[in-house]
């Protein structure tokens, strides 16, 4: 898998974002390569990608910073994860993969690639292992409303 | 999602009745976002559905009262390009405006080839909603 596939889905992250959260400022980590295992910090939203890309992305948070980010795109403070918080969370991340897997179509003509509906898993330290991916990319993006973290696990079929 | 300060009104129907739509979408935070939306542009919100079947059978129970629908692509059970055909069997004139946060052109390309009368990609921009029914509803 090649690094470099991370950047659509640290821009389409960062350009969601902005659009409902005017203030919200960006100050992204290092880029690493990792094993096919993932930890996560509280709330993870898992988009599954296929077609000539397969794999999935994760966006993780904790779940102060999953309320702070929802309240901001819904308008309403959340005292809870509830309903509608998650709703948002996953409505965040599956906008973030729509949009970085055009930007890899519009670039590469001949790929076709695809977005499953976003699931959600709430919980600290819950272990995701893939069986497609040996690497994975993840990239920490550190924010004025809490940290976030892209896991990308892809490989190209052809 | 845009600023709310300025008044955009769809207008009324001949009748003097509100524009009538369903929205469609897996999302419960994108339901409210665009019935906030289409409400403030002074549209009826008359059902909602999140999967295409319960989709397709809002528009047979709603077909003779709805001027448009607002119809996400990317849903479990039934996704929006497949609820799109049925609904045009159902209703062949009905306005459909697809919504996906993947605005690749061929999917683009397909859901025009099979009928829907606009494209909007998520995130979306309040004006270019607006623009995009005025359209469809002054054709």
């Amino acid at each position: 898998m090649k690094a470099d596939y991370i950047n659509p889905f640290i821009s389409a992250t960062k350009n969601v974002l902005n659009q409902f959260i005017s203030d919200i400022e960006f100050n992204h980590g290092e880029v690493k390569l990792e094993n096919s295992q993932f930890s996560t910090t509280g709330v993870a939203a898992i988009v599954g990608i296929s077609g000539d890309l397969e794999g999935r992305v994760i966006l993780d948070m904790n779940i102060k910073t999953a309320k702070r980010i929802a309240g901001q795109m819904d308008g309403e403070q959340f005292e809870d994860l509830n309903e509608m918080a998650k709703a948002c969370i996953q409505e965040l991340a599956n906008m973030m993969s729509g949009k970085a897997t055009t930007t890899f179509r519009n670039k590469n003509n001949k790929l076709t690639i695809n977005i499953s509906p976003p699931s959600l898993l709430v919980g600290k330290d819950a272990t995701i292992r893939d069986s497609v991916n040996t690497k994975l990319i993840k990239v920490p993006l550190k924010t004025n409303y809490g940290n976030l973290l892209i896991n990308l696990g892809v490989k190209e079929n052809k | 999602m845009g600023d709310e300060e300025h008044v955009l009104t769809l207008g009324r129907k001949t009748n003097g009745d509100p524009y009538k739509c369903i929205v469609v979408d897996d999302s419960a935070f994108m339901i409210k976002n665009l019935v906030r939306m289409l409400e403030s542009f002074d549209a009826e919100v008359v059902d909602t559905a999140e999967n295409g079947i319960e989709a397709v059978e809002s528009v047979k129970e709603h077909v003779d009262d709805i001027d448009f629908v607002t119809l996400d692509i990317t849903m479990p059970e039934k996704d929006g390009i497949e609820a799109l055909e049925e609904m045009l069997e159902i209703e062949p004139d009905l306005n459909v405006v697809m919504v996906s946060a993947m605005g690749q052109e061929d999917t683009v390309k397909k859901c025009v080839m099979k009928g829907a009368d606009h494209f909007i990609v998520k995130p979306f921009e309040r004006d270019d909603v607006f623009e995009k029914l005025n359209k469809i509803l002054g054709d």
